[in-house]
């Protein structure tokens, strides 16, 4: 009896609520506390980000998606900036609340790489190397526009550009010279000032073969080095360093690390000077004070079995935590080591192709 | 799910308002073998001879085909049906069918590949009457480049059967069955069309018979133009944007004879298809000077001598090129070709005893592959030819007794690879079995049950195993067979003359699922790192009414099918995940009236459910519905004017990222008959 009268109202009532009550605004995509370090995780396969908070040693994976193949990704300002590679923009996210505030298209055709980005205080021009246009696009981050594009027909000379760097109002970009095949042409550095029309200052070349994808700027020591990643998975990696104190920049040595190393996230351990770099060998890494390889190809601090098929794609060092975060591609792993004498703390599963890891200090 | 509502309460305002029409009159519409009857160019055809009845002997010397007829879930497509649409290739036609999904580049001509019950285009085994036309290169066989011209039906087998066919027959099998019944001493068909994005299109058939109906011949021709450029929105963009480089042209034909002796019949045929289509690349990557090519030959002769049952040997060729060419590529000029041929012998007895028949045979065929690839870019390449020989010995029966058929199968195949570059020769071997049943529970037939289970492989293709290493791809020839065993089971029941309702659940395990993944440095690689469960349910009603008011009749179908695509890879991210791009919900609605004079009007809403984008699942596309309609109005006995329209909604969706499909479509089309 009470059922006849009771299961309309309750079925009517549910139904009422689910088609009558408005939807509740969110205020924030984020699910958990925020920590003051947090180890943001880009995952290019599945196109999202995830989160290890060192505090909690917990994994927060898939906490929001990205555009299509995120590429890179750099924190500023209490915001995280990703490069979506097949998107061919830039995606501006809250960093407190992931929600998306904003994109800066580049255009159809560039496959925009990297992410190249001032020193806090120092101008929010950005750079971005175009791999498939060979052009770097200028961006402004705080008005979310496109400043200018730098292309070849200025004779900058560009050629599959995949990172870079900024120092000392000088752009550093490397062009790898990649072919459809397994060899690769005459790298080169591009270097042209920040300055208004951004002057070609001068190109320095790597080497065939040499693949230069990566740079870290050392100003204090004005210093720039660029990471050859050599042929594919071929034991050839090096350092190269560049004086970037007089007028022409010049090169002043080659530290022969061997493997395939590149730089992607928070590698540098500000306090060691110790620079790690990830690739198709495993993880590196070396002294950046005395520009001395401490773990190379031939003693990596972890090695992997087949390079060709096994990647380690970034890592961030965490000097508060006194631990080394790292992604593994294809294992779709998060490997956390101890800083002070590289042993595994633990593995956590990551997400679908873990790149790279960035940390935010709050 | 919004649209599901529509659908259903469209399917049920029809027929509620088809039943009123059709006031209570007989029906005398019995099923849908008999619907093909009715098809005109059947009409005509009293001699009892081959052919009379189309559900039965398609494909020589394998099963009878027809969903009452053998154990596999299996759809039929009659001519009728092609004639009626609108249709400008095969995937246009086959879309409909349950369980089938299709993924398309674009508009008109453009590649376009099948799923069924969520296998990859490489899993599914496509014939022309009979012949193999997946080639050992892979990729699987662009539905773009079959013609409807000259179909006389389609047979969609869903799920795997190896143990009739071989390699490649992994989640379903396509039957091309060419016109070859000849109704009248000299009889033909033309046909020509317009339609949107600049779609000119064109068919021409001829048959006939000669020296005292001993000698039967067929020849066709057809061809189709489109500029093809449209145009698309897409968030980034401001405004449309127009689709460049979507052209094709392409043309083709084919000519057929068959001589029948008193206990000797020989049958041989020729065709030729040939097309150039632009290649317009992605929405953020778009491609100016990318061009395409394909051409294909096939022949084939087949002789039967009735003795002691049917003993058949037949031979055929085939031989497929596709070229691609980008003189603007990013990394340099693009100029590959890949030349695909394949030769063919068939010998087999079909013969019965009593209530046991059977079909054994033994069969040979030779693969052989030469491609030039980025050779101008990198000098990298297949550069040199690779040979695949494979022989096949099998048995396939059918057991009956009281209402109860079983079907039994087993089949051996050998293959050897040649020696490729510095890869030594691979052999291999496979055995595959199939068993299904039967089972009728009444005398009228109007209730069956079925199931079966068996094994089914697919081989690594020359493109898994050897593509060569560059910058973007690498192949893997350790690679082993793609595995997989099914046990499906389902009902075609008949409450009604007029009424039938199908059902069939099944489940597959594939193991050693061959992936492409990128690797290290961005490198795209095959592996066998994959274990997948398929599951899923699929329905279909169709119901024939005789609308005695307004002197027509109608037919309506609903079709539906769920899929539960997981990745049971352990130990990957994925596992637990639905594998990406195949639709979790698709449904079919069509209503088509005709008239007792010819005229015409149908229409058809086709619903396809959620997509993941990604292995890890954290993207999908949306659902959509798109819905075509067509009407023709039949001029004095021979002449037909057909009006279509497609995706009418104009609905922006897409098959594959960044590979907008064309919205609204016009056409018209005049078709003759003498």
């Amino acid at each position: 009896m009470y059922s006849k009268i009771f299961l309309p109202l309750i079925v009517g009532g549910i139904l009422f609520i689910l088609t009558a009550c408005p939807d509740i605004p969110r205020e924030s995509l984020r699910t958990f506390p925020d920590e003051e370090r947090e180890i943001y995780i880009l995952n290019n396969l599945a196109e999202t980000v995830s989160v290890y908070q060192p505090g909690t040693e917990r994994l927060y994976n898939d906490v929001f998606t990205t555009g299509r193949v995120p590429n890179d990704m750099v924190y500023r300002n209490g915001r995280l900036y990703i490069v979506t590679s097949g998107d061919n923009e830039i995606e501006i996210f809250n960093e407190s609340t992931f929600e998306k505030e904003g994109e800066i298209y580049l255009g159809q055709g560039r496959n925009p790489w990297m992410l190249i980005t001032p020193l806090p205080g120092n101008g929010s021009t950005a750079f971005i190397p175009n791999f498939v246009a060979s052009s770097v696009s200028v961006v402004d981050l705080v008005r979310r526009q496109v400043l200018t594009e730098l292309t070849n027909q200025a004779g900058y000379g560009f050629n599959t550009p995949q990172g870079g760097c900024l120092s000392g109002g000088r752009v550093f970009i490397c062009n790898t010279a990649h072919t459809a095949g397994m060899n690769f042409g005459e790298g080169n550095v591009t270097i042209f000032g920040t300055s208004d029309n951004y002057p070609l200052l001068q190109t320095l070349s790597t080497g065939t073969n040499s693949n230069p994808q990566t740079a870290l700027a050392f100003p204090d020591k004005q210093e720039v080095h660029i990471y050859l990643s050599g042929s594919h998975s071929e034991d050839d990696g090096e350092i190269l360093v560049l004086d970037t104190s007089g007028d022409m920049v010049v090169e002043t040595a080659r530290l022969p690390v061997g493997g395939a190393p590149s730089y992607s996230g928070s590698g540098y351990d500000e306090q060691s000077g110790l620079v790690f770099l990830t690739g198709t060998w495993g993880l590196f890494t070396y002294d950046s004070n005395n520009n001395l390889i401490d773990r190379g190809s031939s003693n990596p601090v972890i090695g992997l079995d087949t390079p060709s098929l096994e990647l380690y794609s970034g890592v961030a060092v965490d000097i508060y935590s006194d631990i080394i975060l790292l992604a593994d591609f294809q294992g779709d792993m998060i490997r956390i080591l101890n800083r002070g004498d590289y042993s595994s703390v633990f593995t956590l599963e990551g997400s679908d192709g873990p790149g790279t890891p960035v940390l935010v200090v709050e | 799910m919004q649209y599901v509502f529509p659908l259903v309460i469209g399917l049920i305002f029809s027929v509620s308002f088809l039943s009123a029409l059709s006031d209570g009159a007989e029906i005398i519409i019995a099923g849908e073998d008999e619907v093909i009857i009715l098809a005109p160019e059947e009409e005509g055809d009293s001699s009892g001879e081959e052919g009379t009845d189309p559900q039965r002997i398609i494909i020589k010397g394998r099963r009878e085909s027809g969903p009452g007829e053998v154990p596999e879930q299996v759809s039929i497509i009659t001519g009728e049906e092609i004639a009626s649409s609108s249709s400008k290739d095969l995937g246009d036609i086959i879309e409909s069918v349950p369980g089938v999904s299709l993924t398309r580049y674009g508009g008109n001509g453009s590649p376009t590949f099948i799923s069924v019950r969520g296998s990859s285009a490489e899993q599914v085994l496509v014939l022309i009457d009979g012949k193999r036309i997946n080639s050992a290169q892979g990729g699987g066989v662009d539905l773009s480049t079959i013609d409807p011209a000259a179909i006389r039906r389609i047979e969609v087998y869903r799920g795997g059967s190896s143990a009739l066919y071989g390699d490649n027959a992994l989640g379903g099998v396509i039957n091309v069955v060419l016109e070859k019944t000849v109704p009248k001493v000299f009889s033909g068909s033309a046909r020509a069309g317009l339609g949107s994005f600049g779609t000119y299109y064109g068919s021409l058939g001829f048959m006939g018979r000669v020296l005292s109906d001993s000698l039967e011949y067929s020849l066709n021709f057809n061809g189709l133009s489109s500029l093809g450029n449209y145009t698309y929105s897409d968030e980034h963009l401001p405004g449309e944007e127009e689709r460049d480089n979507s052209d094709v042209l392409r043309g083709g034909g084919g000519a057929a004879l068959i001589w029948k002796g008193d206990s000797l019949e020989i049958a041989g045929s020729v065709s030729l298809y040939l097309d150039q289509k632009g290649a317009p690349g992605t929405i953020e990557f778009p491609s100016s000077s990318a061009r395409m090519k394909d051409r294909r030959e096939q022949a084939s002769l087949e002789a039967v001598w009735t003795g002691f049952g049917d003993f058949a040997f037949s031979g055929s060729w085939i031989h497929q090129i596709r070229s691609y060419s980008d003189p603007l590529f990013f990394l340099g000029p693009v100029d590959e070709s890949h030349d695909n041929r394949a030769l063919e012998g068939e010998i087999r007895w079909d013969g019965s005893v009593s209530d046991f028949s059977w079909t054994a045979g033994w069969s040979i065929r030779r693969d052989l592959l030469e491609s030039t690839a980025f050779e101008g870019a990198a000098g990298a390449g297949y550069q040199g030819e690779i040979e695949r020989i494979r022989q096949s010995l099998f048995l396939n029966s059918r057991i009956e007794f009281l209402r109860i058929s079983l079907f039994p199968a087993l089949r051996w195949d050998g293959w050897e690879d040649s020696a490729f570059q510095d890869i030594p020769p691979v052999n291999g071997s496979r055995g595959s079995w199939e068993l299904g049943f039967l089972i009728t529970l009444d005398s009228d037939e109007r209730f069956m049950l079925k199931a079966s289970g068996g094994s089914s492989y697919r081989i690594p293709s020359f493109n898994d195993l050897f593509w060569p290493a560059t910058a973007f791809a690498v192949g893997n020839p350790d690679l082993l067979s793609e595995e997989a065993v099914h046990v499906d089971g389902g009902f075609v029941f008949r409450p009604l003359s007029f009424l039938t309702i199908e059902g069939a659940a099944f489940i597959r395990l594939v193991e050693n699922l061959i992936q492409w993944t990128p690797g290290a440095s961005g490198q795209w690689r095959p592996s066998n790192i994959g274990r997948a469960r398929f599951i899923g349910i699929e329905g279909e009603i169709n119901g024939i009414f005789d609308l005695e008011r307004i002197s027509s009749m109608a037919e309506l179908g609903i079709n539906g099918s769920w899929l539960h695509p997981g990745n049971i890879t352990e130990g990957s991210a994925s596992f637990g995940k639905m594998i990406s791009r195949k639709p979790l919900w698709q449904v079919n609605s069509t209503a088509v009236i005709t008239h007792d004079r010819g005229h015409s009007l149908g229409g058809e809403l086709r619903w396809v459910g959620l997509r993941y984008i990604t292995a890890q699942n954290t993207k999908v596309f949306d659902p959509y519905l798109t819905a075509d309609f067509t009407a023709s109005a039949l001029i004095g006995d021979d002449f037909k004017i057909l009006l279509s329209v497609k995706n009418l909604f104009n609905i922006t969706y897409v098959d594959l990222r960044e590979y907008p499909v064309p919205g609204i479509e016009l056409g018209i089309e005049a078709r003759y008959v003498f």
